[in-house]
């Protein structure tokens, strides 16, 4: 008997010693090919190509407006491939900005692993801080969260309090957000 | 031989011509292929030296020994560093703004957005790690910090931007601020960030 068999987790081909000296024929791939396929799977885990992402900010009621100058940024890569870490900036900006109201959310550019929807509140994946542009005792650090229940992205304040057009102030022009994520994803 | 490789660590691809040819003896064959995949794979720890910096009259952690090690993998850096103060010769420093702890390589500004000084209000810049911050007299200034880049001189420092807490008045761990730095104070933090 020859032929070939497979590894476990990358399914890389492994021919046995009759197998690896075959030359390519119309019906089966000679190691030439076979090893052309082994290489591009593995290089494949090493791709680190970085991206954006259009960031979308929301709320459980109604949605945040962006004023004069505001934005949202997000960037991400993926390594090994299935870790994703991003960054990402939001502004609310000045004049016509409103802040919406209800928890904010905020949208992930690749779907998280299914081990990260076990539970039924949410998994920390990151740290951001808030900027309060007008006033520094309620600038902040919050825990950057993945919620399963709705598939996006919210923030804790350290009082626990989610962010929202309320909490851990009123949200005011020009207050700002930056932070980052990492988790797995599902499929490389 | 022209052997095609692979795009992201240049793997070689023989054809059978190729490599029926030279497939033992060739560069960038076989045993390349293997070694690239080890380099790749077995990624070394390396040591650098977290100076922290300030706006004023520098800092100075006493007989405490700073230390920073990070990793690279496919031009990320992963980092972890300690800061601790130790007597004697303690010194918190002077200057407003953040204290800089200084990262381990410049980033890519293309990707990151980077500060430009010390004073920076906090939001704009891109935010890299976390640290937790321990003061040893007082419960109330220990706790977490977001970390954020600016450059100064033309090198990346992180700083430690402070959660909110009771009488709140800077946006940043820095001298005097929230607390004057004293032995036994350590910060610790890590970050990860795309190199230059």
């Amino acid at each position: 008997m020859m032929g070939t068999t497979v590894s476990t987790n990358l399914g890389l081909i492994k021919p046995d010693s009759d197998e690896s000296i075959k030359a390519n024929m119309p019906t089966f791939a000679g190691w030439a090919a076979q090893n052309t396929i082994n290489m591009d799977k593995i290089d494949a885990l090493f791709r680190a190509t970085t991206a954006t992402y259009t960031l979308n900010w929301t709320a459980d009621t109604t949605s945040p407006t962006l004023g004069a100058g505001g934005f949202t940024e997000g960037k991400f890569v993926r390594l090994w491939p299935r870790m994703v870490i991003g960054f990402y900036r939001i502004n609310i900006g000045g004049a016509g900005a409103t802040a919406g109201s209800g928890t904010y959310r905020f949208n992930l550019p690749v779907a998280p692993a299914t081990e990260m929807t076990l539970t039924d509140d949410a998994v920390p994946i990151g740290r951001a801080l808030f900027t309060d542009s007008s006033a520094v005792v309620s600038s902040s650090v919050f825990l950057a969260s993945y919620r399963p229940s709705t598939g996006n992205m919210f923030f804790r304040a350290p009082s626990g309090a989610a962010f929202s057009d309320t909490l851990p102030v009123a949200l005011g022009q020009n207050d700002t957000l930056s932070g980052y994520f990492i988790y797995p994803t599902a499929a490389p | 031989m022209a052997v095609t490789f692979t795009p992201n660590i240049g793997l070689a691809k023989p054809t059978e011509s190729e490599l029926a040819e030279n497939w033992v003896n060739g560069p960038k064959l076989d045993e390349d292929n293997n070694l690239i995949i080890i380099d790749k794979m077995d990624v070394n720890l390396v040591s650098y030296t977290p100076t922290l910096i300030s706006s004023g009259t520098q800092p100075n952690n006493g007989v405490g020994v700073e230390q920073g090690e990070y990793f690279e993998v496919q031009g990320f850096i992963f980092g972890l560093v300690t800061i601790p103060f130790l007597d004697p010769g303690v010194a918190a420093g002077t200057g407003g703004g953040g204290y800089g702890i200084k990262l381990p390589t410049l980033l890519d500004t293309s990707f990151h957005t980077v500060g430009t000084a010390l004073t920076d209000v906090p939001g704009a810049a891109s935010v890299i790690g976390e640290a937790y911050m321990r003061d040893s007299s007082s419960v109330n200034f220990s706790g977490p910090a977001a970390m954020d880049v600016v450059a100064v001189a033309g090198v990346h420092y992180g700083r430690l931007i402070t959660e909110t807490y009771t009488g709140k008045t800077s946006r940043f761990w820095e001298p005097g601020l929230p607390a004057i730095v004293a032995t036994d104070d350590q910060i610790t933090a890590n970050f990860f960030y795309k190199k230059a």
